[in-house]
């Protein structure tokens, strides 16, 4: 569809038409944490699945290929950080792509093509010569082939997080047999042998293909041991097993509840896990977009590079000190704020807070005002969903319905011409929603988005406060959420963020992190819905679990360990 | 990747990037010349510009081969190109539909498959990334044309000059599209199919690691040979590994997961069959090579919606010149080598991030990035006043047209003046079709813009111009008309394709009159 449609001013109909096929205004569109938004039930209330399916709608069976920062760390545990480090380096591997869940990025992909393949050829090819170049402190042989091979064994064992059965060992000892045949010395074995282990397959994906006797059957299957092992460890903390948990999978004490739990306690624990979880976390809410963001200076003169650091970090900050004591849901209703001058101007707080408490960054805790409350609020990720020279309604509303697993019916396949335009040439953000609500090829979707990015129209393009538009006009905040998110009726961003904060917020989460417990390429069934419900049913997800409840409750589920083959 | 806000120059060896610490020598210089008679082959490279055109700068006047130039098309007259210039507008996307594509976005796939879209891939970032319903035009040509496939080359390379994009897209950012499909989760529900997009290379050092791995330097000596040799042997080895413990998870796993498995067996051996064919010798001979690019030459890539249309600070079209010429130069000596002879080459995605200085009127020291400055545009005919600020923006969008024309022309003109292995034009031997995803900065798909260079020996005619403004022809016709310098002796062209997914679209497809002769 063309865009040259006079009639209309700009911004309303690019706002109106925010899915047609052309032309269409890419802020608007690209709320990150909508990674997961296809699944089916178009417009279903989040967890409305129906429980008798669930029980045989269990993950398919799948080859789970790590995702690159994933390999660097199993390299990191294979031959130390500093090798990781370098290989890092040379091939970035651990540049944050802010995917969530971890493969779905470009850089990424769920098969390993001409290209993937490539990259994971140059890893394995540094990380072999690393071996060469530290044949002795990496080895810990001499010149000499027998250590060589053993090396080589223990070193496959560590990478493919299992006992190579027999027909993996024997494929193995051809390379080094192989490169003693042809002359090669020891050293050059040695890194031959490391090549071939990390160029494998067994290396490059996890299985979840559950025990070998299950191979060839059809059915519902329990991971093994090794499998069980793997998917908990990428899981909670982003690299392999480590060696408790490879010992309890050989003892094959991975078994009931009583086994797994403190082993997902244990992880969950770690300095390890609470990293990658709030990196994961930090993904899903898209914090890495502020470093791309474009804002007006023209219109906001404070917007600037530092300012959008300051967001950032303040984010993160709420991330790490709500997420590991007390409800996950305070996430949404949190207002400790930890900022830095131009953050606390940004908020209207006082700054310093009276007893100061300034880190070496030069930021400190404040309460923050009452229009303010939780994460959805907080100007970082506000800011994220604007245009560059507005607040976007639609943008919010989308981020908004991705937080509680909605779904928007599917996109119309044409978008008619827009032959009754409001004749207000420059409408009001809510009669711009108004008439996107009225239309029939917007309609559908923008009842359930709209509200929530009304709500927080109060917020301007880099999260400020306001209570009038540009234009002067005062803004109404208020709103009536849709069923799925509770149906009530609320003013502005905190009481809607009080109202999310409850079973749905957290189920949703749920649902979010099942998914990134088992990337797969399959398309979504609404496996994991249904599998949240579950978990909601049994009474794990109320609106006062932790985020260590919600993952523990992910690692213990039916849906993390079984399969359907 | 993100916040990446200038090109990259960082430490790494080059020798590291092409597993030169493999000891890897120089083993073409004494392998004999291909064995596959002394006629040039055909080659075939797909070229991509952005964000299409301003039509009132770049229609041409009059018609046939009396047309004269427009301002943004002289850049190939004044590079002495004109006779191997084939100037097509009016071209459409007519019987085509794209489910929820992106007008960028969906333009990619269109272009270079001339096939439906299914939907939108679900890639974690905005919901308008076109999947391709079919494979693209590179891969058909390969499939179809033998002597585009030379045993154990490269079968087709792929490269990019910028590859920054709004959100997570591929389709702004692929032009090749494999025959392989897989099912994938859509934006619209349930899944679709899409055919694999073979991804381009973003630094031209690895680019040239694809083709030129078996040119290390070292030295000639018996024992570099030697131990080069052994070194290929150890190489394949371990892909032979691969292959094996490939196999045996297959073995294993349940049936649905053959596809993707395959995907990863066929990657390794494209790569085992490249090395077995240099061990067998099957290199061609004299051919000189290329000096390696700069290791640390990387495009820009990841996410960035910088819809900002405000000035910014950077000119970035200096590293664009730089990252085109460094990929385009690998490409023009793997054809000249004959180890490719189909590729693509793709400036920048279709939603353009690259700020080019200057060439906004009456602002010489700003610089404005090129699609987010499209968005400003709804309306392109009747031109407006040159100096509103419509005007202004459109002629930045012409001038940037003009920019990726120049840069294309000075190319060409290489390609023109460069031998291959048997003595002839490069150029002569090979068609350069270069098309755009839109008509222009609206976003339509309709009048496209499409060029087509060299190709004279294949029987192409240069040095003409077409109109289809009124008919707003099928793009696909341009395809047809470029399959039958490929398949010269098929009776029919159409019906030699007509298998193939682009053919089955509703509206009749017909090579267009006069494009092509059979040579004598």
């Amino acid at each position: 569809m063309k865009a040259s449609l006079s009639l209309l001013s700009v911004g309303a109909l690019l706002a109106a038409c925010g899915n047609t096929a052309s032309n269409r205004p890419r802020p608007d569109m690209g709320a990150a944490g909508n990674v997961s938004v296809a699944e089916g039930g178009s417009g279903s209330p989040a967890g409305g699945a129906g429980n008798q399916d669930c029980q045989a709608d269990l993950p398919a069976a799948a080859l789970v290929r790590l995702s690159f920062p994933e390999l660097s760390r199993s390299v990191s545990d294979l031959l130390g950080e500093d090798a990781a480090r370098r290989i890092d380096e040379e091939l970035e591997l651990t540049q944050d792509d802010g995917s969530f869940p971890p493969l779905v990025s470009p850089d990424e992909g769920y098969v390993v093509d001409d290209r993937l393949f490539a990259r994971g050829d140059q890893l394995a090819q540094r990380a072999s010569t690393y071996v060469l170049e530290n044949f002795e402190a990496v080895t810990g042989c001499a010149s000499d082939y027998e250590c060589v091979r053993d090396f080589v064994d223990t070193f496959a064992e560590q990478a493919f997080r299992r006992p190579l059965d027999e027909e993996e060992q024997s494929l193995l000892d051809r390379v080094v047999g192989g490169a003693e045949a042809l002359g090669a010395p020891p050293e050059q074995g040695a890194q031959y042998g490391v090549y071939a282990v990390l160029e494998s397959p067994q290396f490059l994906y996890r299985t979840e293909f559950g025990p070998s006797s299950a191979t060839g059957t059809q059915g519902e299957v329990r991971l093994s041991d090794y499998e069980l092992a793997s998917a908990l460890s990428f899981f909670l903390t982003g690299a392999p097993p480590d060696a408790p948990l490879l010992k309890a999978a050989a003892a094959h004490a991975l078994g009931g509840s009583e086994q797994l739990g403190p082993q997902v306690e244990r992880l969950l624990a770690s300095a390890a896990a609470k990293t990658h979880l709030q990196g994961a976390l930090g993904n899903y809410l898209g914090i890495y977009r502020l470093s791309n963001v474009v804002i007006d200076r023209l219109l906001y003169p404070s917007w600037n590079a530092a300012l959008a650091t300051s967001m950032g970090v303040e984010v993160r900050s709420l991330i790490e000190s709500s997420l590991w004591s007390g409800p996950v849901s305070a996430l949404l209703t949190s207002r400790t704020a930890h900022v830095n001058e131009s953050l606390a101007t940004l908020y209207g707080v006082a700054f310093p807070p009276p007893g100061g408490g300034l880190d070496e960054l030069g930021f400190a805790d404040v309460q923050l005002p009452a229009e303010r409350a939780g994460l959805l609020t907080r100007a970082g990720l506000l800011t994220t969903r604007s245009r560059p020279d507005r607040a976007s309604v639609v943008a919010r509303g989308l981020w908004i319905q991705t937080l509680i697993c909605d779904q928007s019916p599917p996109f119309p396949e044409q978008i008619p011409d827009q032959s009754s335009t409001p004749t207000n040439p420059d409408p009001t953000e809510r009669e711009r929603s108004e008439f996107r609500q009225e239309e029939d090829a917007c309609k559908d979707c923008h009842v359930q988005i709209d509200p929530y990015g009304l709500a927080l129209d109060e917020f301007d393009a880099i999260g400020g406060y306001r209570r009038e538009d540009p234009q002067g006009r005062p803004i109404d905040v208020k709103v009536t959420l849709p069923a799925v998110a509770g149906g009530a009726e609320v003013t502005g961003g905190a009481e809607l963020s009080t109202a999310l904060a409850s079973e749905v917020f957290t189920k949703c989460l749920a649902q979010r992190f099942l998914e990134y417990a088992a990337p797969s390429p399959a398309p979504g069934s609404g496996t994991q819905k249904c599998q949240a419900q579950q978990l909601a049913d049994a009474g794990e997800l109320t609106d006062d679990a932790s985020f260590a409840d919600v993952l523990k409750s992910v690692a213990m589920s039916r849906a993390f360990a079984y399969r359907q083959r | 990747m993100h916040g990446v806000t200038s090109y990259r120059f960082r430490r790494r060896s080059f020798l590291a990037s092409l597993g030169g610490a493999f000891g890897l020598s120089t083993l073409l210089s004494n392998l004999e010349a291909s064995a596959e008679g002394q006629a040039s082959p055909p080659r075939f490279l797909m070229m991509f510009w952005p964000v299409g055109t301003v039509p009132s700068a770049f229609r041409p006047t009059g018609e046939g081969v009396n047309y004269k130039a427009s301002p943004i098309l002289q850049p190939f007259e004044d590079a002495g190109l004109r006779q191997d210039t084939i100037v097509l507008y009016g071209l459409s996307d007519k019987g085509l539909s794209l489910i929820g594509g992106g007008g960028s976005e969906g333009g990619v796939v269109a272009r270079t498959t001339g096939a439906s879209s299914p939907g939108t891939r679900i890639n974690g970032g905005e919901a308008d990334d076109s999947v391709a319903g079919g494979p693209s035009f590179d891969q058909i040509f390969l499939k179809h044309v033998a002597r585009l496939s030379r045993p154990n080359a490269v079968p087709y390379l792929n490269a990019i000059g910028d590859a920054r994009v709004d959100s997570n897209e591929i389709s702004a950012q692929c032009l090749s599209y494999s025959y392989d499909t897989r099912s994938i989760a859509a934006v619209q529900g349930g899944s679709i199919t899409e055919n694999v997009p073979l991804l381009p290379e973003v630094r031209p050092a690895q680019l040239y690691a694809k083709v030129f791995s078996g040119f290390m330097p070292g030295g000639n000596s018996d024992a570099n040979q030697a131990e080069a040799l052994r070194a290929l042997q150890l190489r394949k080895s371990v892909l032979d590994h691969a292959l094996g413990q490939l196999a045996h998870i297959k073995r294993l796993a349940p049936a649905s997961e053959a596809p993707r498995i395959d995907i990863h067996a066929e990657a390794i051996r494209k790569l085992e069959e490249q090395l077995s064919g240099e061990l067998a010798g099957g290199m061609p001979g004299e051919c000189s090579v290329p000096v390696a690019p700069d290791a640390d030459l990387t495009a820009l890539a990841g996410s960035a919606s910088e819809y900002g249309t405000g000035a910014v600070v950077d000119d970035e079209s200096v590293q664009l010149e730089a990252l085109g010429k460094s990929h385009l130069a690998v490409i023009r000596a793997a054809f000249q080598c004959d180890l490719t002879r189909v590729a693509t080459f793709q400036w920048a995605s279709s939603v353009d991030k690259v700020a080019f200085k200057g060439l906004m009127p009456e602002e010489p020291d700003t610089s404005y990035r090129h699609h987010p400055l499209s968005h400003r545009i709804l309306q392109v005919e009747p031109a407006p006043d040159p100096n509103s600020a419509n005007g202004k923006v459109l002629q930045f969008l012409a001038n940037v047209h003009t920019w990726y024309n120049k840069k294309t022309a000075d190319f060409l003109k290489t390609l023109q003046q460069t031998q291959d292995v048997f003595g002839n034009s490069l150029l002569s031997h090979t068609i350069v079709p270069f098309v755009t995803d839109t008509a222009h900065a609206t976003h339509s798909r309709s009048p496209l813009p499409t060029l087509i260079f060299g190709g004279s020996a294949l029987g192409m005619q240069g040095g003409q111009y077409l109109n289809f403004e009124k008919e707003l022809r099928p793009h696909n016709d341009a395809w047809l008309s470029i399959a039958q310098a490929y398949l010269p002796d098929a009776p029919d062209v159409v019906a030699a394709l007509a298998g193939e997914t682009f053919a089955k679209t509703a509206v009749l497809q017909q090579p267009i009159a006069g494009l092509w002769r059979r040579p004598a």
